[in-house]
Order: C-alpha cells, then sequence, then structure tokens
C-alpha cells in the first residue's frame, strides 16, 4: 500500500513542479516534458518486464500486454476495455484511473486533467517504442474518473 | 337464568380483558420488531430526537478549512469568518484551560463539553489538525466517527488529491459529498426517527 501511495505522491509532485514554473516557456512546453519522461519510463520498463517473454506476434498481442501486464504494473488494474479499428488505432479505455479517482469524480477540475496524462501517455509510447511500434498517443477526458488513451501507429 | 347471566357477563370481562392483554403483546410484539430492525442502535437513539449539526475543520494556524451545517436552527448572527475566529479562539483558551488545570497527567486533552441542547466533540490529529462536531446531547461517544472522516475522507481526498492545496479552504465537490454521506449514514443523524 505505501509504496503505491509513494508513486503517486511523487508522480503529482512530479507534475507540480514542472508545471507551476514561472517562466512562459516553461509553462508552453511542460507538457511535453512530462511526456518525454514519461516516454524514458516506459522504455525501461517494457525491457525489464518482458525479459521473460518471447517476441509477441503481431500488433494486437502487444497491444494485450499493454492492456494487462503492463497496467497491472503501473496501476494496480487491467485496462476495462480495448478497441480497436484494425488500421492502426487503438483506444485504451480505464474506467476508473488511478491517478484521477482522488482528483475529482465529475466535471471539477476538467481543465486540470491533461497535466496528470501526459506522463501516462508518455508511459504507453515509451512502451510500445520498446516493443518496435513507432506511434502518437493521446488522451481524452470526457468525466473524471474515466479516461481514453487513443494509440496511432505510425507505419513507416 | 341468574346463573347464566353471572357466567356470560364473567365470559364476556374475561374476553375483554384478553382482547387487552392481546393488544398489549401485539404492541410489544412491534416494538421488539422495530427494535430489531435498529439492531446495533440503542433503544435511546430510537426514541429520541438524534442529529449532528456543524462541523468545523481547522489547521494548525488556525485558519478554518472546511465549515459544513445539516440540522443547526440557530445562527451566529455575526459573519462566517468572525464565528470561525471566535470557534477556534474559544477550543484554543479551552485546551489550555484544560491543561493547567488538569489534577493528573493529561492523556488525550480535552475531548467534549455539553450544554442542555447540544454537545461538541473535540479531535485533534498529531499534525494539530482539528476536528469539531456539534451533535445533540444524546450523541454518545462520536471520537471514532470522527477519527473515521480524518483517516477515510480527509487524508484520502484532500491530501492525496494534488488538486487541493495544503492550508487553504478545501473546495473539492468530492471531499463534499463523501463527507456528506458519510455523516448522513450514521445511526446518530437520525432526525426522521423521533
Amino acid at each position: 500500500m505505501a509504496d503505491e501511495v509513494l508513486f503517486e505522491l511523487l508522480h503529482y509532485e512530479i507534475v507540480s513542479h514542472i508545471c507551476n514554473s514561472s517562466n512562459e516557456e516553461d509553462k508552453a512546453s511542460s507538457i511535453s516534458k512530462l511526456e518525454a519522461l514519461g516516454y524514458r519510463i516506459g522504455l525501461s520498463l517494457v525491457e525489464r518486464l518482458t525479459k521473460d517473454n518471447p517476441r509477441f506476434k503481431d500488433d494486437l498481442d502487444t497491444m494485450k500486454f499493454i492492456c494487462k501486464d503492463f497496467w497491472m504494473t503501473l496501476y494496480k488494474k487491467q485496462i476495462d476495455n480495448l478497441r480497436t479499428n484494425h488500421q492502426g488505432v487503438y483506444v485504451l479505455q480505464d474506467n476508473r484511473f488511478k491517478l484521477l479517482t482522488l482528483i475529482s469524480q465529475g466535471k471539477q477540475y476538467m481543465d486540470m486533467a491533461p497535466r496528470y496524462l501526459a506522463m501516462p501517455c508518455g508511459l504507453i509510447r515509451g512502451a510500445l517504442s520498446g516493443l518496435g511500434i513507432v506511434s502518437v498517443v493521446t488522451a481524452e477526458v470526457s468525466a473524471m474518473p474515466a479516461c481514453k488513451f487513443q494509440i496511432q501507429i505510425q507505419r513507416l | 337464568t341468574k346463573e347464566n347471566n353471572i357466567i356470560t357477563y364473567y365470559c364476556k370481562t374475561i374476553s375483554h380483558r384478553f382482547q387487552k392483554l392481546f393488544i398489549n403483546i401485539q404492541f410489544f410484539l412491534k416494538m421488539c420488531i422495530l427494535v430489531r430492525e435498529f439492531k446495533t442502535v440503542p433503544l435511546v437513539w430510537v426514541f429520541s430526537k438524534m442529529t449532528i449539526f456543524n462541523l468545523y475543520i481547522f489547521d494548525r494556524n488556525g485558519t478554518c478549512l472546511y465549515y459544513t451545517e445539516w440540522n443547526r436552527r440557530n445562527q451566529s448572527g455575526i459573519s462566517k469568518e468572525e464565528e470561525f475566529k471566535l470557534m477556534y479562539g474559544m477550543i484554543l483558551s479551552i485546551k489550555s484551560f484544560c491543561s493547567r488545570l488538569s489534577p493528573t497527567d493529561l492523556k488525550d486533552g480535552f475531548l467534549s463539553y455539553r450544554t442542555s441542547k447540544y454537545k461538541l466533540h473535540f479531535y485533534e490529529t498529531a499534525s494539530g489538525l482539528k476536528f469539531i462536531l456539534n451533535t445533540d446531547i444524546n450523541a454518545g461517544n462520536m471520537r471514532d466517527n470522527i477519527q473515521q472522516i480524518y483517516s477515510n475522507i480527509y487524508v484520502e481526498n484532500v491530501i492525496k488529491n494534488p488538486e487541493c492545496k495544503l492550508g487553504q479552504q478545501i473546495t473539492s465537490e468530492l471531499f463534499q459529498t463523501k463527507l456528506d454521506d458519510y455523516i448522513r449514514s450514521l445511526p446518530q443523524f437520525a432526525t426522521k426517527l423521533s
């Protein structure tokens, strides 16, 4: 229990440290900074998690890994819903995203949501990139604490 | 015929008495069922007016972090800020008063006081947070309940919420609804039962 709290509090502090900078330039780039942090963490984390796994057979298999094992490691639960259009777009829906549940359960503080989702987006992008998939990850919140992560795979 | 009359008379009175007894038994059984429904609630609580009036949360420096009221019928007639100052001042005075006048070593310090109309419960955390809950005089010990409010509602929804700045008024709607639900679920909040 205590270790989860530690991670949450640290995450919140990193967010407020980066987002509440007095410098105007820093403010504009704060979201991308958080995303870059998440990318680096995701990249190394996925390497650790898959050290005993063989190679995944396709993209969908990789996504399932992200939804189950990866999310379990990060937030002690699985993604609630995974959808795809079979053309490289995947939507991961978490109905009770851990970092948002304590902030609000409704529309209050909606404008703050992107701050707390930037690093998770980076985490997913980093993990996928570690598994050889280049992607763009965006997040979307309609009412807290539910949120959707959209993953768009970039074909090279 | 005279004997017959007497017998019917006796029969009537006896049946009448039995009827009364029967009604009494029925009433008793109904009461038993009523009490059983409120298994955990002592009889006094069912038949007396129970209610929770209001709650203040002060931080270490005397800022009122949160105030809310449920069944308060009598307003103080001064602005809320003035009232918070008055309340905090009084609590501070009572605390020092208790510690000075205590003939033995104090353990928990000031816990509650009671007037003819209401009872004030006080709980202070290790970090200096003060919870003040006013109930009517029949509410028993509320210490565990306030402890619950602190550990399950305040810590979870205010301390862990990065949007709630420490040392400022609590604006989180989540905290407000959680607290309201908790207080309304308490047996001490039973205004309708009286």
